[in-house]
């Protein structure tokens, strides 16, 4: 197990007297990539923005590299929050071209990459003259791209990377991912909606919902607690003291059940040899099932 | 760190800030002391009156660029700083450091160019600016901090109501250093002022409020 990077305790954040976070806690390996997943409005957005202390949480604690990091004065540059937008600052200036903004990312951040970040630049085929608050939503979606990559930040945090992207540079975003995390591991955070194309970068995952965690898992573990059961229905319904049903879905007498473990070994081969095909659910799946999405499924 | 990334910034903006001023500087300068001799020939030309002309419209620029800097410290860079995650205590340094250099290189300019000028206790005229450009900057840290906390048609509605006092005050303050009245304390009062709004800027930025505008 690599040392912890990133601890947050007991976080709580309120917009006014609405509760985006609710007691949130977790850990987080240095060099480990997270997903991070949940609804619209269950509060990953508001998590990530405190975790790179852009909001300060009403109660809780921040800790990065075992040091409280809203009450360190130079442990900084460590964190990047690359997002489809840099906020109003960059939106309303005028004067503002995006090249100006990678010259003052490259100040700030002590392991920025130059040349990786003009690589992108080319690749991404922005053009960096322009003024920012000009430029198409896709292309501020590549800027802050751009600045989560080459920033080369301890911890990177990427919210939704993919916002007004095309394919192209959506595959382009994902292959240059995983190449420079390849080259230069760190610990990043993706949140995402589109998680059936990110789920393979994912070594941990962090479901949340109304500002809450519902799991917190190694990806792995998740296969051994989460399981998409298909077959007969009668046979499946056998073993139904085994698990937790979450959905059932029917085609005929056949049947797809998503189901919560874990379960031993000797199911697992008994259900094998009763013709019922066992896989991982995704987590596409997963998050519907658990965030009452398919609430009323199960009783049909 | 007194000099760190964050103040590089900071430099780095201000010189982009400093040339558009310098800009407006050299057009004003040049309408105003060049210009006219198209029209009533070059040989009219007073090399002094330039001098004092250029300085006096300098002088106006450093005011105004230090003012309107000062303004957008607590407001554009601050976001700014957020967006790439600087702490706020590390903001708040930069800002405070920023504002030190500031007043002295203000300070230094205003005073070089009153070397033109014939005035008494000169030393005397060098403490007070260099402290009312201090106290200046830290107001208007602070001004800018409200306008952020509360909105700036709150803090513009507010400042509309504070303007004729600041105006009164700023006028018989400047009556009196003129005439060598109160000094000890004006002095005080220009100590005192900006030590509150430095403790009351420090302490904003050290609680969590959200700055939403």
């Amino acid at each position: 197990m690599n040392p912890i990077k990133l601890k947050l305790s007991n976080i709580t954040y309120y917009y006014d007297n609405f509760r985006a976070l609710n007691n949130m806690s977790f850990v987080l390996e240095e060099h480990q990539i997270m997903g991070l997943i949940g609804r619209n409005g269950s509060g990953k957005t508001t998590l990530l923005k405190v975790i790179a202390h852009q909001l300060l949480q009403d109660k809780g604690e921040v800790i990065i590299d075992d040091e409280n990091f809203s009450m360190k004065e130079n442990n900084q540059y460590k964190i990047c929050l690359a997002r489809e937008t840099l906020g109003k600052t960059f939106e309303q200036t005028e004067v503002m071209k995006v090249k100006m903004i990678f010259d003052l990312a490259a100040t700030l951040y002590k392991n920025w990459d130059m040349n990786y970040a003009n690589h992108l630049i080319k690749r991404f085929k922005l053009n960096v003259n322009k003024k920012y608050n000009k430029i198409s939503k896709g292309m501020k979606t590549t800027v802050g791209i751009i600045l989560g990559l080459a920033s080369r930040a301890e911890i990177t945090l990427f919210d939704e990377p993919y916002v007004g992207l095309d394919p192209v540079s959506r595959e382009i975003f994902y292959a240059e991912l995983q190449k420079d995390y390849t080259e230069n591991p760190r610990t990043m955070i993706i949140s995402s909606h589109l998680i059936n194309e990110l789920e393979g970068m994912f070594e941990r995952v962090l479901i949340i919902d109304e500002g809450s965690i519902i799991v917190d898992s190694h990806i792995d573990k998740l296969k051994d607690r989460y399981y998409l059961l298909q077959g007969r229905k009668e046979p499946i319904e056998s073993y139904n003291t085994h698990f937790r049903t979450m959905n059932v879905e029917t085609i005929g007498s056949l049947a797809s059940y998503s189901v919560e473990g874990p379960l031993n070994e000797e199911i697992i081969r008994r259900m094998k040899a009763d013709d019922i095909d066992i896989s991982m659910i995704s987590l596409q799946k997963l998050l519907y099932h658990l965030t009452n999405g398919g609430e009323n499924n199960a009783d049909r | 760190m007194l000099i760190d990334n964050s103040m590089k910034v900071m430099a780095k903006v201000f010189i982009r800030f400093m040339l558009t001023f310098l800009l407006i500087y050299l057009a004003i300068t040049f309408f105003n002391t060049i210009v006219p001799l198209f029209f009533i020939g070059f040989s009219e030309f007073d090399a002094n009156e330039f001098k004092i002309s250029a300085t006096l419209y300098l002088a106006a620029l450093v005011y105004s660029m230090l003012v309107a800097f000062a303004a957008k410290c607590t407001s554009v860079y601050y976001d700014m700083f957020t967006i790439f995650s600087i702490t706020r205590k590390r903001i708040m340094k930069t800002i405070n450091i920023t504002n030190v250099i500031l007043t002295i290189t203000g300070s230094a300019v205003l005073n070089l160019m009153l070397l033109l000028h014939d005035i008494p206790e000169r030393g005397l005229f060098l403490i007070m600016i260099t402290l009312s450009i201090y106290l200046i900057l830290n107001f208007l840290n602070f001004v800018a901090f409200l306008g952020k906390l509360f909105g700036w048609y709150y803090v513009v509605g507010t400042f509309v109501l504070m303007a004729s006092f600041i105006l009164f005050t700023v006028n018989y303050i400047g009556g009196f250093i003129q005439m060598g009245l109160f000094k000890t304390e004006i002095i005080t009062f220009f100590i005192v002022a900006a030590a509150a709004f430095f403790l009351i800027n420090n302490f904003i930025l050290s609680n969590r409020y959200e700055y939403k505008h």
